[in-house]
């Protein structure tokens, strides 16, 4: 035949576990009673050590309503360089381990809930840690420490969690 | 009083052989006038003093007039510019010079130009379905399948062992990557076409796999086809997708991921050194959230890259 032998169609590139995170994040935003306290100026959530994630993020979901408060996301490639002096609603960290922990740590005083993608997320002192399920995205909860911070697990993240 | 027999036969006889001496002979000229017009490049003359004729006995069972009247016609195919299925000059040349050749008392130069002239017909219909594939619109597909046929059986015409079974794989993978470049347009994005196109993707490389089973093409673009659509989906997420829907979509999207992972792998065992397959096998674990799969492909692939 005179076509060519060859492939034609190139991979989509896309980080399809960022694009899965990123709506759940945005879902975790949503769907939890934070306390009245941060419920005032800006929503915040952050990414640290995941730049597609942060980026999904930016594309699809900076500047919608978290009840009354526009979202605004922000971007860090190392935990070192999360700013103390300001409030994050909720931050992602990429990596696991001793950095973690040391990041549940800092904020162990403030309602933040942090969301890990680990193996241990939980007992490094996530709130929130994504697992694999089926090859499917999935996250268990720390629901009783979120409590301790004041911010109350949603019904519809509470129904989806693996534990 | 009665007529001796044999003499009544005989005249019997004589008068229906003057008769068919009679069609012979205007059958001969006739055939004579059209090869005439032939000669002077007047086609549909040729045609019309020829064709008429055809129907007549005598020119039943003439190969010679219907190889002069089939080559006739494929000139006056090629003098339209008519094309596809419809192409009514293609289609009465093939026949023509089909039952030319059938009955075999063709001279030996005639079946060669016959041959040749079938030849060139048959290959009419290939170009025109690649042509076809190659400008691929939604809707197109019959009018191809049924280029390919009449190209697969003017060749069978001319050499009954000829094998299509290459032609054919290639003809579905073809259509294959036709649909699936048009699904990568985005054009029939959140239609009842989008599905059809995938549809139709998928059904044409399996095709082309039941011809030709460890093609390496077919398998990759099968598992980038299958593997895109799932990822289509999942780029559909947005802030008004509720927590069921995702869950529903990425079901969809992990039941597209491990159907594409069979035929990756498969693309990768046919060559084992593709950054391609490579990527697509660590991108697919990935995407399956199997990391320690995808970082072991991830390091064949920075082995390759250091080998170059």
């Amino acid at each position: 035949m005179a076509m060519g032998q060859g492939t034609s169609n190139g991979l989509d590139e896309t980080d399809t576990r960022a694009v899965t995170k990123a709506n759940f994040l945005f879902h975790f935003a949503a769907s939890n009673e934070w306390p009245v306290s941060v419920k005032e100026g800006e929503f915040h959530l952050t990414v640290v050590g995941n730049e597609r994630l942060h980026a999904e993020l930016v594309d699809k979901y900076a500047m919608k309503l978290i009840g009354a408060q526009p979202l605004t996301i922000h971007g860090y490639s190392r935990t070192e360089d999360l700013p103390s002096d300001g409030f994050h609603h909720l931050v992602y960290c990429d990596v696991g381990g001793a950095e973690l922990n040391r990041l549940a740590l800092a904020l162990a005083d403030t309602p933040t809930v942090l969301v890990s993608d680990s193996p241990d997320g939980l007992e490094q002192g996530a709130l929130i840690n994504f697992v694999s399920i089926g090859n499917r995205i999935r996250y268990e909860i720390n629901a009783a420490d979120a409590a301790k911070k004041g911010v109350l697990i949603g019904n519809k993240i509470m129904t989806w969690a693996v534990k | 009083m009665h007529t001796p027999s044999f003499p009544r036969f005989t005249f019997a006889l004589t008068a229906v052989l003057i008769v068919l001496s009679t069609w012979t002979a205007a059958a001969q000229r006739s055939l004579e006038r059209a090869e005439a017009f032939v000669r002077a490049g007047d086609w549909d003359a040729a045609h019309a003093v020829l064709a008429p004729e055809m129907d007549q006995a005598a020119y039943a069972s003439n190969a010679r007039a219907w190889f002069v009247l089939g080559f006739v016609q494929k000139e006056q195919f090629k003098a339209s510019g008519a094309s596809g299925l419809d192409a009514a000059e293609r289609s009465r040349a093939v026949g023509s010079l089909q039952r030319a050749l059938a009955m075999g008392t063709l001279s030996i130069r005639d079946e060669q130009t016959a041959r040749d002239a079938l030849d060139f017909l048959g290959r009419s219909y290939f170009r025109e379905a690649i042509e076809r594939v190659e400008g691929f619109t939604l809707g197109a597909e019959p009018e191809i399948l049924g280029l390919m046929g009449r190209y697969e059986s003017v060749l069978q015409s001319l050499n009954p062992a000829y094998d299509v079974t290459e032609q054919r794989a290639d003809l579905h993978r073809y259509l294959g990557q036709a649909h699936a470049n048009l699904l990568e347009t985005e054009r029939y994005a959140g239609t009842s076409e989008e599905q059809m196109l995938f549809d139709g993707a998928i059904a044409h490389y399996e095709a082309s796999l039941t011809h030709a089973p460890a093609h390496y093409a077919t398998l990759y673009n099968l598992a980038i086809t299958l593997y895109n659509h799932g990822v289509r989906q999942l780029k559909r997420i947005n802030h008004e997708t509720s927590m069921f829907e995702l869950m529903e979509i990425q079901d969809v999207c992990v039941g597209l991921f491990e159907q594409a992972l069979l035929p990756m792998e498969q693309a990768h065992q046919r060559r084992p050194g593709r950054l391609e397959t490579l990527k697509g096998l660590m991108t697919v674990h990935y995407a399956l959230s199997q990391p320690e799969a995808s970082d072991a492909y991830k390091r064949q692939i920075e082995a390759v890259l250091q080998k170059k």
